[in-house]
């Protein structure tokens, strides 16, 4: 176990500072990030402003030392400051996360609640009106694009009915009514995942020989379904879970741009039309590691479900 | 393969890395005819175009920028925005009622900016046009552009070498950081200039910098600003709300607190002072009770960064938002309902620049040679300095590329009819001084004969770029594509994508392809005096361009800068005009009108300043309703 944990843990290492490296160096080489300061209206900018921007920003430096310098001070909480307002990286990244997380770790909690019961009743009630049901809700949850859903909803539910508003996150720390659309366009599509993953499990379960066994002993469907089948057909949904979470939260710019919730998402489209590269940097950095801390949980969850991998 | 394409294969290529480096992390888009022009090398009368030589070929020298005669303040009439029907409400108006707080008024915009408190930063910009800071000169409708405003009266030196001003007495900081005096004033403006302060990244430092020294306080309420180079601009171009404004704040602030702190806060002089200034999410302004010019009739604002058009509309229909910057093909929509416009009586011209016609050969002011990548003679469009017959074939081209589009019917299906159609870019119809001889038809048969004229029978490939992130450039663009694809025959592609991406080429003069843009000097009202065309020069080089150069261009741009009279500036642009009429570098589409929408349930009236780029201002004039 000791040998797989180290594994995984340089593995996560190199991962985290080869993704960095290819996002610093791509920010750097695609484009010049001083013509961030070349304004429409403007005479230009003068070679003098222009020496001076590029020693002030490393930028004279071959694009290897760049990222080593911008890698040591990250490894000390410094992920330097945004080329456009010049405010600490950490500092904006700490203002719009709050609000990522918030929406990323509602639509999970929805997701979940969704797609997994209606999974199981799609498996156990195989063929019936409910499996259909559940078949067509998988195929419309993962077709639909999230842009259209967004703004057809706000159509009925704010314009029409007005039963809900329109965007932003409202006032306070958690404003419900203002997280019931874009949670429910966010999770849509992964509690369709969620559905089917938990009806293919459910399925396989159900056809399984201790499951025959546990019939033929006279225990009753709802036992079945619930204690034997479903904590067995839980494994599989359990362990993409995380990974999931971690799609909603680095993955939810277009729920945010269309309900105006400013969240890391739109900070991150944002510093790369801007070339932003500090800013690109430092959100990489923290999606990366995000994932890499989420799969190292999913690899440690396997590990300990499943002896097997330990050996591997 | 062209640089752009290489960019954003580049691009591609670096996120795919990135994808790839994560999996491996997570796996272990008319009017009446007229002739045209028909005859090479000269330019032709068929359409009215004053003939004029072809571009100069040899290098130019270095002009001489001193200037010698006095001058008087330049004074420009502002026309009004053509007034365009909007429907009238039925006797029952269907307005939301109001969900905002009474005495806050909330405008939905699409796009809340950094906007740091301290002009190195980028700072100073948006906080004028919306009420948090004042510059030093603003505009009033009126004959007069440029009027005081921290600026209480000043003296042009008679040799052009400076302008001595005196700044307003008794005007006080917000949050009690004290008076305003001539060293906040110099000490502002040096910090936003690139020439005293290298490190400027304010919007306007290469706007200062060409124009003024470094600023002195010579006593607590005058300061002396001399000239590196006299700009009869020099009121508006960074000093006027009226064109991209630098605000005042607080040396005291900086000197006390230091740079961070200014950065996250705005201490300057408005009639709002901030209460949050979030970028990408809201700024909320609370009225200040004792403000030295205006206090406002409402309590708060608070501007809200809704980037969906289609939710900002939602948001108005709701009730949610008080005023919005809404689509143009939309406010139709909402007047018929009762809500009512407003706007900085200012228009954004969309016009067509023909990328790659980089004429100079040599900078006009230093002489160095310049690298002109973007000088692709294989495209129709673009034209060889140094052969008279390929200018006349891309002169051709160019000319019925531009009267190959319906400008009117191009408003009416992007607008609503509310933008007004547009000749040639820079010189707009609706301004007094237009003539009626640089009109560009409509006119497919001419086209499709230019075409033949200039050796292309069957047509050619042309792309034509239309930033996504501006979606009438992006819809004007697909339009205009079609346009050319269904009556010219040509084989158009629209590049889309966000405008951040395309301007290194423009920048670095490496882009050979049409693009939609107003490209700087486009607005509406602009004076006619003014030099015009900076961007198509090599003045920009480092800076932002329409990918064009034109000696013609730079020659009269350095001529109209020296020169005091405003009737002989008139004169020289409209020798531009002819120029820019005859070599079709630019073509127009239409000209939008910067407007506002609010809920007269809640807005009695919003009187703004005019602006020619700032598309909100003077909230302190919003008169709430009863």
């Amino acid at each position: 176990m000791r040998t797989f944990l180290t594994r995984r843990l340089i593995s996560s290492i190199l991962s985290l500072a080869g993704a960095t490296f290819i996002v610093f160096a791509i920010s750097v080489g695609a484009d010049d990030p001083l013509l961030l300061y070349a304004k429409p209206g403007g005479y230009g900018v003068a070679p003098e402003q222009i020496q001076a921007l590029k020693e002030k920003l490393g930028l004279d430096k071959p694009v290897v030392v760049q990222w080593a310098l911008w890698l040591g001070r990250a490894t000390k909480g410094d992920l330097g400051r945004s080329i456009f307002d010049e405010r600490p990286v950490s500092k904006k990244i700490g203002e719009r996360i709050g609000v990522t997380l918030k929406l990323g770790i509602s639509a999970w909690i929805f997701a979940t609640l969704i797609g997994v019961p209606i999974g199981v009743l799609a498996a156990v009630r195989r063929g019936s009106i409910w499996d259909y049901v559940g078949r067509f809700f998988a195929l419309f949850g993962q077709a639909i694009p999230n842009f259209w859903l967004g703004i057809v909803l706000v159509l009925i539910f704010a314009v029409r009915l007005d039963w809900l508003p329109s965007s932003t996150v409202g006032e306070g720390f958690y404003s419900p009514r203002h997280y019931v659309l874009p949670v429910f366009v966010l999770s849509i599509s992964t509690a369709a995942g969620y559905l089917r993953i938990t009806r293919s499990a459910m399925l396989d379960v159900l056809d399984s020989e201790f499951v025959k066994l546990a019939r033929s002993k006279g225990v009753g469907q709802t036992l079945i379904v619930w204690k034997h089948a479903f904590r067995n057909a839980l494994i599989p949904p359990l362990t993409v879970s995380a990974v999931l979470l971690t799609g909603f939260i680095t993955g939810s710019v277009v729920t945010e741009t269309v309900f105006a919730m400013p969240g890391i998402g739109s900070l991150a489209v944002n510093s790369v039309q801007n070339n932003d590269f500090p800013l690109v940097a430092g959100i990489t950095l923290m999606f990366v590691s995000l994932w890499v801390v989420m799969n190292f949980l999913v690899d440690l969850a396997y590990a300990y479900v499943d002896p097997r991998i330990r050996l591997t | 393969m062209s640089p752009l394409l290489s960019r954003r294969q580049r691009l591609l290529a670096g996120f795919g890395g990135l994808a790839i480096a994560l999996f491996a992390v997570s796996c272990g888009g008319g009017e009446a005819p007229t002739a045209v022009p028909t005859r090479a090398p000269q330019p032709t009368a068929t359409t009215a175009v004053r003939p004029t030589s072809p571009p100069a070929t040899q290098p130019t020298a270095a002009p001489t920028l001193a200037a010698a005669q006095p001058t008087a303040t330049p004074a420009a009439a502002l026309p009004a925005v053509p007034t365009v029907a909007l429907p009238t409400p039925a006797k029952t108006v269907d307005l939301p009622t109001p969900k905002t707080a009474p005495g806050t008024v909330t405008v939905a915009v699409g796009d809340v900016a950094p906007n740091p408190g301290i002009n190195r930063s980028q700072g100073g910009e948006g906080d004028v046009y919306w009420g948090a800071s004042e510059s030093m000169f603003k505009t009033r409708t009126g004959p007069v552009f440029g009027e005081p405003w921290l600026a209480k009266s000043w003296t042009v030196a008679t040799d052009l070498s400076k302008v001595t001003i005196k700044v307003q007495e008794g005007v006080q900081f917000h949050k009690g950081y004290g008076e305003m005096t001539a060293t906040d004033v110099a000490w502002s403006i040096n910090d936003a200039n690139a020439r005293t302060n290298p490190q400027s990244i304010h919007a306007q430092a290469g706007d200062l910098s060409p124009v003024f020294q470094e600023w002195k306080a010579i006593d607590k309420y005058t300061v002396d600003a001399p000239f590196v180079t006299f700009d009869p601009r020099w009121q508006t171009n960074g000093l006027s709300d009226g064109w991209q404004p630098t605000a005042v704040f607080s040396k005291k602030v900086y000197d006390d607190k230091g740079a961070d702190f200014m950065r996250d806060n705005i201490i300057a002089t408005g009639p709002f002072e901030v209460r949050e200034w979030t970028a990408d999410k809201r700024a909320i302004l609370d009225a200040v009770k004792a403000h030295w010019r205006q206090v406002p009739k409402i309590q708060t604002i608070q501007y809200l960064e809704i980037p969906d058009s289609a939710i900002r509309l939602a948001g108005m229909q709701t009730g949610e938002f008080d005023a919005g910057a809404i689509e143009l093909k939309d406010i139709k929509g909402l007047a018929a309902k009762g809500f009512k416009t407003t706007g900085t009586s200012s228009g954004s011209e969309v016009n067509i620049a023909f990328a790659g016609n980089l004429w100079e050969k040599n900078h006009a002011v230093t002489g160095a040679p310049l690298a002109r990548a973007g000088l692709d003679t294989s495209k129709p469009w673009i034209g060889d300095p140094d052969n008279a017959d390929s200018m006349e074939r891309a002169r051709k081209v160019r000319w019925a590329l531009a009267m190959g589009y319906n400008r009117a019917q191009l408003s009416e299906a992007l607008t609503a009819g509310l933008a007004w159609p547009t000749g040639i870019g820079y010189f707009n119809p609706n301004m007094p001084q237009y003539q009626k001889k640089w009109d560009v038809p409509y006119d497919v048969a001419a086209a499709k004969q230019l075409l033949k004229d200039a050796g292309y029978p069957t047509g050619f490939e042309i792309e034509i770029f239309g930033q996504s992130d501006t979606q009438i450039r992006a819809e004007t663009a697909e339009a205009v594509a079609g346009y050319w694809q269904a009556q010219l025959g040509l084989k158009v592609k629209v590049q889309s994508f966000a405008y951040r991406v395309f301007r290194p080429s423009i920048v670095n003069r490496e882009a050979k392809i049409p693009f939609v843009n107003s490209c700087d000097d486009g607005r509406f009202p602009r004076p006619w005096d003014w030099p015009v065309a900076t961007t198509m020069t090599s003045l920009t080089r480092g800076g932002f361009s329409c990918a064009v150069e034109s000696p013609f261009i730079v020659q009269s741009w350095l001529k109209a800068s020296k020169e005091s009279d405003i009737q002989k500036r008139v004169e020289i642009n409209n020798q531009v005009a002819d120029y820019m009429h005859n070599w079709m570098l630019s073509p127009g589409t239409f000209t939008i009108p910067v407007l506002i929408v609010f809920n007269s349930k809640k807005i009695e009236s919003w009187d703004m300043r005019p602006s020619l780029s700032g598309p909100i201002t003077s909230p302190e004039n919003i008169v709430p309703a009863k």
